[in-house]
């Protein structure tokens, strides 16, 4: 799949050139929680701590983003952009090649589609404007980030008890989940070689520019 | 809602305009403007490929990317993937209408393909963000995790999961698309209401090793396809 962006990326329609264009816009900020909101998603985690944040994003009917940044006490949610993006993801890398992690994906907020992996790692650039993450010397999931499509990522460390699940979101400028990927998950099987490597990204995360102001 | 519109037809043939009820007006008119934007939204996306739609689909197949997995056009054309499987010459698509039903029977032919046979799962978050998974197939659940739910995994449970909201559901869909030296690629696609793709579970992909079979199976799954309720049977593309 990946040559044939490569090719697609040639013949660049003029929905890629206006998204390339986009910045990351007020609409994003504004999808910040409200205290009203952080209050809902407060008793939520309070009654049932360490949610894999899309069980709440369909039953309270929430935004994905809002409700991330409503969870900031957990983590951090911050603005990325297309050069952000790849230095994120290589504290991903560091989590290492044969480390075993989960990707959740949530189409229309409402499904669920739930796979476990090897950590998808970073691939040279061809300048296509994708983040290309192979696992398993390519001979796993190949997935591409459309890196200018992708407006926010939480970094969240969810307890449960003696369980965490620690997951980095990814989201677009609508605030829609594109995928979450978790070094951890409460409940599953996890590999300990991740805990350390998301360490690393919680670090890295923790230096990035907030989405969200201290005022909201 | 009667009460808002009561009231605010009141205030509207009130000369008087005095704003006693401010507070109660701005309310009922953002309550009505709301319902109004509701009642009155874009129809529901349309799964199925107009004509002019469906000659882009078909040129695509036939002259740029021969058996090209559907996220490809759809970002190419600049169509929903709907669109795009919906747009495919009628031998090589089966247009499904969701139901609870339709996607059981669908699925109940994908168990067969065998819980250890190998395919590929793939999404496209947005229809901007492409995964392709190498995996077994999701069996399906008799019972889901909550009752919106159709839920298949595979038989390492902790291999993948879904939960597929099937009120979520617009398309259904079966495509085989001819790639070169006789490679053919074979999906199942479930797609939304704006006809961004859900899941698709991929039997062969043109140009990749494939599990034969998934491609065995799949055929099966095609023929018990043409006995269940279509979708796009009227207009355009259909």
């Amino acid at each position: 799949m990946k040559h044939s962006h490569t090719r697609l990326l040639a013949s660049v329609t003029w929905m890629s050139v206006c998204a390339m264009s986009m910045p990351i816009s007020a609409e994003t900020e504004a999808l910040c929680a409200t205290q009203a909101q952080k209050s809902i998603v407060a008793d939520y985690y309070e009654k049932r701590p360490g949610s894999p944040p899309a069980i709440p994003v369909r039953r309270l009917k929430m935004n994905a983003l809002t409700l991330a940044t409503a969870l900031e006490e957990y983590g951090t949610v911050f603005r990325v952009n297309a050069d952000d993006l790849p230095r994120l993801w290589g504290t991903i890398d560091g989590w290492g090649l044969d480390t075993a992690v989960r990707t959740v994906f949530a189409p229309t907020g409402k499904s669920v589609i739930d796979i476990a992996t090897s950590v998808p790692m970073t691939q040279p650039d061809d300048g296509s404007g994708f983040l290309d993450i192979y696992a398993d010397h390519g001979a796993g999931v190949h997935g591409h980030l459309y890196k200018s499509k992708v407006a926010a990522v939480a970094v969240l460390a969810l307890p449960r008890g003696d369980e965490t699940s620690r997951l980095a979101s990814f989201f677009d400028e609508d605030g829609s989940l594109i995928f979450a990927i978790y070094a951890t998950m409460i409940g599953k099987p996890f590999d300990a070689q991740a805990i350390p490597g998301f360490a690393n990204t919680v670090e890295h995360a923790m230096e990035q520019t907030r989405l969200c102001g201290a005022g909201r | 809602m009667l009460r808002c519109m009561i009231h605010l037809l009141q205030k509207l043939t009130s000369a008087a305009n005095t704003l006693p009820n401010s507070r109660l007006s701005a309310f009922c008119f953002t309550f009505i403007i709301a319902i109004g934007s509701t009642e009155a939204r874009e129809p529901e996306f349309d799964a199925c490929a107009s004509s002019a739609a469906a000659q882009q689909v078909q040129a695509y197949y036939k002259d740029v990317r021969p058996g090209a997995v559907l996220p490809i056009p759809s970002r190419a054309l600049g169509l929903p993937e709907a669109q795009i499987t919906s747009g495919l010459t009628p031998t090589q698509r089966i247009l499904l209408a969701p139901s609870r039903k339709t996607l059981a029977a669908i699925w109940t032919t994908v168990n067969d393909w065998g819980a250890d046979t190998d395919i590929r799962i793939v999404v496209s978050p947005g229809g901007w963000h492409p995964f392709d998974f190498p995996a077994k197939v999701p069996i399906s659940r008799e019972k889901s995790l909550a009752p919106q739910f159709f839920d298949a995994m595979t038989a390492d449970p902790n291999a993948a999961r879904f939960h597929i909201d099937v009120d979520s559901l617009s398309l259904i869909a079966l495509s085989d698309t001819p790639g070169t030296a006789g490679s053919s690629t074979r999906a199942v696609s479930l797609y939304d209401r704006d006809g961004l793709l859900v899941v698709s579970l991929y039997a062969s992909q043109a140009g990749k090793a494939h599990d034969t079979k998934a491609v065995t199976g799949f055929k099966a799954t095609w023929r018990a396809a043409k006995a269940l309720p279509k979708a796009c049977t009227s207009g355009d593309s259909r």
